[in-house]
């Protein structure tokens, strides 16, 4: 192993990509994008619409259409809280012995002037239930909106049947209102809400996920390159393949740690600047400095892990369809956190999400997945890094000695038994 | 000085034997051939010089040193599938092949520069290689092997592809780097190139060398031995046999095809004695090309007895 060569291709990586366009837009649009991901779905709520849905209420209980119509001229007065519901939906009353399944069929046309039914009934026991057909039930603010309504509907229509008193019927109507606060070792404790944890936890999985299969990616397109254009010859005749790979991956992770800097620097000044009030949504101890600093020991030992698999499938494929087909396993095992995120902030210490945070295969992700959603216990993180870094040492003996034959062969793709010869070799 | 020793050289991918039992010498600050057709070995063997393959059995010393010992920049290589990263500059792109050698990076540009001017290729140092057309890209191939003047060069093919014009330069380019005290390995397959540049050769045929040694010795050897001679007057009246194998004797010429041991010299003297005019002597040249045919069909023929 001979320093300066090896220096000589890790300052090349580095350069060649760093100078690329892509690595600074992508360094510029990942935080602007996931900044995006968390302002444009309550932007979207705030949009209002035009249009007034006309609904056709079917009103077998009897008593619920009059409750609608009283509730949205009350809505209408305390026009801030209600504005949607007052002035978006219209309700009409259908006309005697109309036929529910005729006015059904009439919301299914475009043209129609109806934009959806809604069907009230009383069930024998006294439970009421209602049904909304609709053309678009994907608008989730009119089907929110209604259901959101309705059991206020009910009780108030309920309340004024039985002749309650106002002031009873006021208490009544009160919620308990509920403050989650997370409680973290030591006793620290923070206010924070199912919505803020789950972007967090998606934005630092998702962001993990991204940078190590961005970065193998390059890695291994970077390999592909070298083999189709023949100048892996020119460098073997200098250096060792070992050399060489160490030498690429130890480029790519440089660049990816100058990115994952530019970052965290920018996360700093707006925090120290604060401008917009940025950090008044983002309370204090939201991000933790040991959570970046994990963040960066799982991103670069995932991607030294997953580097060893990706140098190797670089050295095995000649075509953009091989390497897809290949992609796919890894893809998934990668994105596997993101898929059961909704699980694991259930439960992020079941049984089974803690033994997979210890295997190299998932453990990058999952480990700084569960991280980033509570406190896991020390013992874990650390057990996780050491058989990662194990798992590092291990691919990297097997993905080398495919690669050193794989970088040399041309034609066909090997077959899984040529491969194991080669491990053998 | 001994530049390169192969002993015992075997390498096999599965069933085929591609390079069988090779034993080779080059000496110092000479161009040495190594011819063979298509498929013979020649890139395996070269590639197991340049320590890309390693060997199954034998072994390969470069300086009496094992390749691992040599020192940084001792030797250049030119692979015969030609090799740059297209979207590097040619500059910067032979900069990092000089830094692979050892040379610092200050020193490295310098000399990449240097080498570009050289070639001619001054005002395209900061173009990208694939802006380079094929020829140009070969020049810059050739001065990743030799600007560092390496002790040992190994050039797999150099000429293949080359317009003439730029096979002259290249020739140029090799010659002068002998000058400057490389030992320069090549391989081709273009016999009168490599009659022109290489003081030895080697021939490689399915594996195996058939033919090893000096240019004008194995052309001796292994050359026509036909001789044609003019004369002014009659062809005087020798024993022909004596000296020849064959003897076309015609009005006022000869045809013969000699014997193994004998001179011109001593020819043309005995011609002289007996007062022969002698107005044309003309010794049928065969070229490498011819021997390398007859030698390689010699070999199948044995090979198939």
């Amino acid at each position: 192993m001979k320093i300066n060569r090896l220096l000589a291709v890790v300052k090349r990586e580095f350069k060649e990509r760093v100078m690329k366009k892509s690595f600074l837009i992508f360094t510029l649009i990942t935080p602007l994008l996931f900044g995006a991901l968390m302002v444009v779905p309550s932007l979207l709520w705030m949009v209002k619409s035009e249009k007034v849905n006309k609904i056709v209420v079917f009103d077998k209980s009897g008593f619920m259409y009059d409750g609608l119509v009283s509730f949205k001229s009350e809505a209408k007065e305390e026009r801030e809280k209600k504005e949607d519901f007052a002035s978006q939906i219209e309700f009409v009353k259908p006309p005697q012995n109309a036929d529910l399944k005729s006015y059904i069929r009439k919301v299914g046309d475009e043209n129609s002037e109806i934009d959806g039914v809604l069907e009230i009934y009383t069930e024998e026991n006294g439970k009421v239930v209602s049904t909304f057909y609709g053309r678009n039930i994907s608008n989730i603010k009119l089907v929110s909106t209604l259901e959101r309504n309705l059991n206020s509907i009910l009780l108030n229509t309920l309340l004024k049947k039985n002749n309650i008193s106002e002031e009873v019927a006021n208490e009544l109507k009160k919620k308990v209102e509920l403050k989650a606060v997370k409680v973290e070792k030591g006793g620290k404790t923070k206010e924070s809400s199912f919505l803020k944890e789950y972007l967090k936890t998606f934005f630092v999985s998702m962001l993990l996920y991204m940078l190590i299969i961005g970065y193998g990616q390059t890695l291994m397109r970077g390999v592909m390159e070298e083999k189709s254009s023949r100048v892996v010859e020119m460098l073997l005749s200098s250096l060792k393949p070992s050399e060489l790979l160490l030498g690429k991956v130890l480029g790519i992770a440089t660049v990816g740690l100058l990115q994952y800097l530019i970052w965290v620097l920018c996360g700093v000044v707006l925090f120290i600047f604060n401008p917009a009030n940025f950090t008044s949504s983002l309370e204090k101890g939201f991000i933790k400095p040991e959570e970046v600093a994990l963040f960066l020991v799982f991103f670069v030992l995932g991607f030294f892990f997953y580097a060893s698999v990706f140098a190797a499938m670089g050295s095995v494929c000649s075509t953009d369809q091989e390497v897809q087909q290949l992609m796919l396993p890894i893809v998934l095992i990668l994105i596997f956190p993101v898929l059961i995120l909704g699980m694991i902030l259930q439960n992020p210490n079941a049984g089974w999400i803690v033994a997979l945070s210890l295997i190299p295969l998932f453990s990058p992700t999952l480990m700084m997945t569960r991280i980033a959603i509570m406190s896991v216990p020390i013992w874990q993180v650390i057990a996780s890094i050491a058989i990662l870094a194990f798992g590092v040492v291990f691919m990297a003996w097997l993905g080398g000695k495919i690669y050193r034959t794989g970088i040399l062969m041309t034609g066909k793709r090997p077959t899984i038994f040529e491969l194991i010869k080669w491990i053998r070799a | 000085m001994n530049v390169l020793n192969l002993r015992e050289v075997c390498k096999s991918f599965g069933e085929k034997k591609a390079v069988d039992n090779v034993a080779l010498e080059v000496d110092g600050n000479q161009i040495f051939g190594l011819l063979g057709p298509n498929g013979a070995g020649k890139t395996t063997l070269i590639r197991m010089i340049m320590g890309i393959y390693l060997p199954d059995s034998g072994s390969i010393s470069i300086f009496q040193k094992k390749l691992s010992e040599l020192s940084d920049g001792e030797l250049g290589y030119l692979p015969e599938e030609r090799g740059l990263y297209p979207k590097m500059k040619c500059a910067d792109l032979l900069a990092f092949f000089l830094e692979l050698k050892g040379f610092s990076f200050r020193k490295a540009k310098t000399k990449a520069v240097e080498g570009l001017e050289k070639v001619g290729l001054k005002e395209y140092a900061d173009k990208k290689v694939e802006e380079l057309s094929k020829g140009m890209q070969q020049k810059v191939q050739l001065l990743a092997a030799l600007n560092h003047y390496p002790k040992l060069a190994i050039l797999d093919e150099p000429f293949s592809g080359l317009d003439p014009v730029n096979v002259e330069l290249f020739k140029e380019i090799i010659k002068e780097a002998q000058n400057k005290g490389t030992t320069v390995v090549l391989s081709s397959h273009q016999m009168e190139l490599v009659e022109q540049l290489c003081h030895k050769i080697a021939l490689i045929n399915k594996g195996r060398i058939v033919l090893n040694g000096d240019v004008g010795e194995i052309r001796k050897e292994y050359g026509s031995k036909e001789v044609h001679i003019e004369f002014g007057n009659a062809p005087p009246q020798i024993n022909y046999d004596e000296y020849a194998e064959t003897a076309k004797i015609e009005a006022s010429s000869v045809t013969l095809s000699l014997k193994k041991n004998v001179s011109h010299k001593a020819l043309i003297g005995k011609l002289w004695e007996k007062g022969a005019e002698i107005v044309k002597f003309e010794v049928g040249t065969s070229s490498l090309h011819d021997i390398f045919v007859k030698v390689v069909k010699e070999g199948e023929g044995k090979n198939e007895n």
